[in-house]
């Protein structure tokens, strides 16, 4: 009897040994879904995450959804159909993508998530998330204006928020850590939180709106576009307004996020006060490096989440050519 | 047989047929696009869009257009997401008793005041969206119930589902209505000669009523089944389907000027663009070509159709016969 244990044993161990051999990630067929394949962060995400996955020998096909929930979880469907050896998503609805997940999972197909945060609880339905902590980015650029308001010798201010879309995901995320950071100090007020959908036509708008709204009582002091495509909007509506831009008293305080060019350029122009850290190169290279090594065998954590540093004119240098894509 | 194939009413499936075969070829031996696979996708994205063109399309039939299909489809999600998390029956019933009152409204606001639907329904469409985020708190919701979610989307007899069986279903009782009853034919007399309908008795009025009613309640049914699968709703609307509805509507030979097109021919249209989504996702086309293609197969359908080009083509016919007679 245990002759036939050991037997069996050395033999699964065998079987493991071999599989653990073969199971390299050359040749294997990975479906890499997308949201918006035009938009220039995607596009950076996924042009880094192909070429290196194409650089360890997998096969990606690349599918588009165009924030379109129902086409995305079709997407799903279809890969598990066509047998990929894994699905790596940058999900546009963290909530529509759970029941395409379960069956991934019931499928047996692991699921890396890539850049847009996981629903909470639904740890057990994919391999890893890469990303960064939304909320920690918020928190940062809360703390990045308090500082900027502190070195203009402003105790406190008027702070509005023009930000991407709300509805879930990345966007609440960032708002709610910015408040945490605000609790710093009771007299930096968040007066106004605008819902842009990460559009730099509706920040420009909303920036103008806001404007006016304020200007009786003083102007703001401080507008928070969460994404540097915005916070260049804002910028732009500044100067039409005549609004001077800059940390000291009478002037406003633009921060961003992202580490867009568009950002880099206004930090080192003056008119943007700073950004933050979520860069795509970064976060296409390490995803796939995680899918090469799911392949050969290592176990990968649940949350892989990457730093976030932010960035202000003082180390603008450093990450000026991650930055720039 | 050609001359069959030209008709207005086989043009819907012949073009279906086309995209089948030119997919077909293009994958050639790899099976990746006639499968069962690429059959359960296509029919599912035929689910997601198709209830939608029907109703968008019996509105242009009788030469309006249902701009508030958009906001209806989103709003119903939300409803039945907040309400039929313990009683899904209750939620889905509920939301469309809202898309069906919310249609009888906008088609007696447009009867009775005599006024344009694309500018009444515009109003819908703000109203809907404007509940829905106030509904919602502007947020997605999740839906906890993901049993009734992974049940809708379970695959019956291989290729169809829950969602995609009521969509069919809906349609094989349209097309039966169009079939058997007067109905179909007034409708298209409605969107001919509105006033010579009038003069031969049909009840102008209460059509366009129940047909705005009965496009309510297709958005709603849609949205409804739409966020139950997903498990989720979204104020904004789960999926993008007023450009899909009107193609898929256009390519089911229904004309914006009224007149023309049958519920089969709808389903051909809707299911047309779900065979070139989905088959081009099978064959690997980058997400770019399924845009593109889809936009050439409506503006080669758009130019066919064109009455001038029509007119041309049966005058080149006439002189290629007499031609061939000389």
């Amino acid at each position: 009897m245990r002759l036939a244990v050991a037997l069996i044993t050395a033999l699964s161990l065998s079987f493991l040994i071999v599989g653990g051999a073969d199971a390299n990630p050359k040749g294997k067929k990975i479906a890499y879904l997308t949201t918006s394949p035009t938009h220039p962060f995607i596009a950076t995400l996924t042009k880094t995450f192909v070429a290196r996955a194409q650089g360890f020998g997998m096969e990606v096909s690349t599918f588009g959804s165009q924030f379109d929930a129902a086409l995305q979880a079709q997407q799903v469907d279809d890969a598990i159909a066509r047998k990929f050896d894994m699905i790596a998503i940058v999900s546009g609805s963290e909530q529509a993508i759970v029941p395409a997940l379960i069956r991934a999972k019931q499928a047996g197909v692991p699921v890396i998530l890539i850049n847009s945060p996981p629903r909470d609880g639904s740890e057990e339905l994919y391999l890893s998330f890469v990303g960064e902590d939304h909320v920690q980015l918020g928190r940062i650029t809360g703390e990045a204006v308090l500082k900027a308001l502190k070195d203009g010798g402003r105790d406190g201010g008027k702070i509005a928020l023009i930000t991407g879309s709300l509805q879930e995901g990345v966007g609440p995320r960032r708002v709610a850590g910015f408040r945490e950071a605000m609790k710093a100090n009771p007299k930096a007020q968040i007066v106004a939180v605008e819902d842009a959908k990460w559009a730099t036509d509706a920040s420009e708008r909303i920036a103008g709106q806001l404007f006016a709204r304020f200007a009786a009582q003083g102007g703001l002091d401080a507008i928070y576009g969460m994404a540097d495509n915005q916070s260049a909007a804002i910028v732009q509506a500044a100067k039409a307004a005549g609004i001077p831009l800059g940390i000291e008293k009478g002037k406003l305080i633009v921060v961003g996020s992202n580490c867009l060019k568009q950002g880099i350029a206004g930090i080192k122009a003056g008119e943007q006060y700073s950004t933050g850290t979520q860069i795509p190169t970064r976060t296409g290279l390490k995803a796939a490096e995680m899918v090469a090594d799911h392949f050969n065998g290592k176990k990968l954590p649940k949350k892989e989440i990457l730093p976030v540093e932010t960035i202000t004119k003082a180390n603008v240098a450093k990450w000026e050519e991650a930055c720039t894509f | 047989m050609w001359r069959y194939l030209d008709g207005p009413h086989a043009r819907p499936f012949a073009v279906l047929a086309a995209c089948i075969m030119l997919l077909a070829l293009v994958d050639g031996d790899n099976g990746r696009f006639l499968s069962a696979a690429t059959a359960y996708s296509t029919l599912q994205t035929f689910a997601t869009i198709s209830l939608v063109t029907l109703g968008l399309g019996l509105t242009m039939m009788i030469r309006e257009f249902d701009l508030s299909v958009v906001g209806m489809y989103g709003m119903a999600g939300c409803i039945a997401v907040l309400t039929g998390t313990h009683y899904p029956w209750f939620g889905l019933w509920f939301a469309l008793a809202v898309g069906l009152i919310a249609g009888i409204v906008q088609g007696f606001i447009i009867v009775r005041l005599h006024l344009a639907s694309v500018g009444v329904t515009l109003g819908g469409l703000l109203v809907f969206i404007g509940i829905a985020f106030v509904l919602t708190e502007s947020r997605s919701l999740p839906y906890d119930n993901l049993g009734v979610a992974l049940l809708l989307n379970e695959r019956v007899g291989g290729i169809f589902s829950i969602r995609g069986i009521v969509a069919l279903v809906f349609f094989a009782g349209a097309a039966a209505i169009f079939a058997w009853t007067r109905l179909g034919r007034d409708i298209i007399a409605i969107g001919s000669d509105r006033r010579a309908a009038m003069t031969t008795g049909v009840k102008v009025d209460t059509l366009i009523i129940g047909i705005f009613a009965f496009s309510g309640l297709c958005a709603a049914l849609s949205g409804v089944l739409l966020s139950y699968s997903l498990a989720s709703a979204s104020p904004a609307g789960l999926s993008d389907v007023i450009a899909p509805a009107a193609a898929g509507a256009i390519l089911g030979g229904v004309s914006l000027g009224g007149g023309s097109g049958r519920p089969l021919g709808i389903a051909a249209g809707a299911l047309t663009l779900a065979v070139l989504r989905s088959g081009l996702n099978a064959v690997g086309a980058p997400p770019f070509v399924n845009d593109i293609t889809m936009g050439a197969v409506l503006l080669t359908v758009a130019v066919l159709d064109g009455p001038y080009l029509a007119r041309r083509l049966i005058e080149a016919r006439r002189w290629a016969r007499r031609a061939l007679g000389a």
